[in-house]
């Protein structure tokens, strides 16, 4: 991990998932699986061995061998995906929710310390709210085995002092292998979800980080409920939408929630939003869902509504 | 005059830099020419989606930090919001005398109970919602821009705006916000209320089937 090409990164992260474990010449393997030029040897005391024409080209010690692929467990939340279509790297569920949930809601910059002197990196998440501050801090142990640095920060409210919290990474290791997946920036609400490292169960995990942060369920007096997605950047919205469309989703056209301010008057940030439609309500609540607990609140209540609906309709 | 809109706090920054950055800002940017600016928060309640602007007018350029910095707490103080920027514009003209809501939240009810009566006639007759509703119950869900003009010692105008479709949580908000604006010394009193999205600037947005009603959501 860390600059450089994506090959030099792919290589390293393969040599680390190498370095697992050691080789052992006398162990017995047997095929677990093939795919055209690849083969999948599992050895008898455990652990994995990844063949290309014959010839080993990786050593693992954990692998999730499944029906139409396997997939082998890399560094720093990276995943090997082998199948018929070849190998590629994928983001493992964890780290896709990471990436997710800082394109929602954090930050991933470089800055100079005091004086001016030297230069330092962070990966951020600011919250009013301590819940996602601690997934954050799950997943950045989940993915790169750190504990990110927790400030509880006050601020003057009406009823008092209210805290407020910043968690982060102080890495550049890490800022620059979010950078190199190209997840967040370089404008200040710009972000991209890495489909090409995704597979389907990095697209939930995502979509779970995202909506955990710019996601919204509403619900009025009457019962009726709306599940949304917002964010300024329009692009990165539709990108989402298409994510969703690939899982089997109907997601709506993106809208605007915007009104031209005063005659003279000129506003650089537009809310752009879609919507899961409501035939996609139960199907969003147990495949994508959401790690707020509100959110969580207000889906059993969705879950409550609808099989009343349901029982009435019947 | 070129529009000089510049964006100087979004969210993941630290809180204490809105006011350093809008100081900041306004100690270069402000000339003799400029009759005053306009200190915008954006922000987004996130629970319930309501999206909204607190809107500071002043010619006075030593009041913009405290003020950003004050609004921008405003804004914030709610159980779950995301504050998504802080926006300075600058002005060679006195525009704050342009934004003038004055009706009372009953008046602005009011009108938006005859809007109701004019949505169900304009749209139900709108092919995509005739396809769907085939006898089943319709109902419309209207977008509406509420806005609220405040009277201030300190800033030329304070307005509130908000932008959702559930128009009770939206008023006890409005209603939140502007006693907070006041409480906190920014404002002195409310002036009155506005609403925008009349029934011909809205349009379908989705549809939605939920049992046997028919949910038009208009945006």
């Amino acid at each position: 991990m860390g600059g450089g090409s994506r090959i030099k990164q792919y290589e390293r992260r393969f040599f680390e998932g190498e370095q697992i474990r050691g080789e052992k010449e006398d162990e017995i393997f047997h095929i677990a699986k093939t795919f055209r030029n690849y083969e999948v040897r599992e050895a008898e005391g455990g652990g994995y061995e990844l063949l290309k024409s014959g010839e080993v080209v990786g050593i693992f010690s954990e692998a999730r061998v499944e029906g139409d692929r396997t997939v082998f467990r890399l560094s720093h939340g990276m995943n090997l995906e082998v199948s018929e279509k070849g190998i590629r790297e994928i983001l493992s569920p964890e780290k896709a929710e990471l990436c997710g949930l800082t394109a929602a809601d954090g930050t991933i910059c470089k800055y100079k310390g005091k004086g001016g002197s030297s230069v330092g990196y962070e990966v951020s998440l600011t919250s009013v709210s301590p819940e996602l501050i601690g997934v954050f801090k799950e997943l950045a142990g989940d993915n790169y085995n750190m504990t990110p640095h927790e400030h509880i920060k006050h601020h003057k409210t009406k009823e008092g002092e209210e805290e407020h919290y910043h968690v982060a990474i102080y890495s550049k290791k890490v800022a620059y292998d979010l950078w190199d997946l190209g997840i967040k920036g370089p404008g200040p609400y710009e972000f991209h979800p890495p489909i090409q490292y995704l597979d389907d169960e990095g697209k939930r995990a995502y979509l779970r980080g995202f909506f955990s942060g710019d996601g919204n369920v509403s619900m009025t007096k009457e019962g009726e409920h709306a599940i949304r997605i917002y964010s300024s950047y329009k692009e990165g919205l539709n990108e989402l939408k298409e994510m969703f469309e690939d899982l089997g989703f109907h997601p709506s056209e993106i809208h605007e929630k915007y009104e031209k301010p005063a005659p003279g008057r000129h506003r650089k940030e537009y809310n752009y939003y879609f919507s899961i439609p409501e035939e996609d309500h139960l199907r969003f609540i147990e495949e994508i869902g959401s790690e707020k607990e509100e959110h969580k609140r207000k889906f059993e209540l969705i879950k409550l509504i609808n099989g009343r609906k349901k029982k009435e309709e019947d | 005059m070129t529009p000089m809109v510049a964006t100087l706090w979004v969210w993941g920054e630290d809180f204490d830099d809105v006011r350093k950055n809008c100081e900041k800002y306004i100690s270069k940017r402000w000339k003799e020419n400029i009759k005053e600016c306009c200190i915008e928060i954006s922000a987004r309640r996130r629970d319930e989606g309501i999206c909204y602007y607190i809107v500071a007018y002043t010619s006075d350029p030593k009041s913009v930090g405290e003020l950003a910095e004050g609004l921008f707490y405003v804004a914030l103080d709610e159980d779950d919001v995301k504050v998504t920027s802080v926006s300075i514009e600058l002005f060679d003209e006195i525009l704050s005398s342009g934004e003038v809501y004055r009706k009372s939240m009953e008046e602005v009810e009011k009108e938006l109970k005859e809007r109701e009566r004019a949505i169900v006639e304009k749209f139900s007759r709108e092919p995509r919602v005739k396809s769907v509703a085939r006898g089943r119950k319709i109902k419309f869900i209207p977008q509406t821009d509420l806005l609220c003009e405040l009277s201030s010692k300190i800033a030329n105008k304070i307005v509130i705006e908000m932008i959702h479709e559930d128009f009770s949580p939206m008023k006890d908000f409005m209603h939140y916000l502007s006693s907070d604006v006041i409480e906190r010394g920014f404002a002195e009193r409310v002036l009155g209320y506005d609403w925008r999205k009349d029934v011909n600037d809205l349009k379908i947005g989705d549809i939605d089937m939920w049992g046997d009603e028919v949910l038009v959501w208009l945006i």
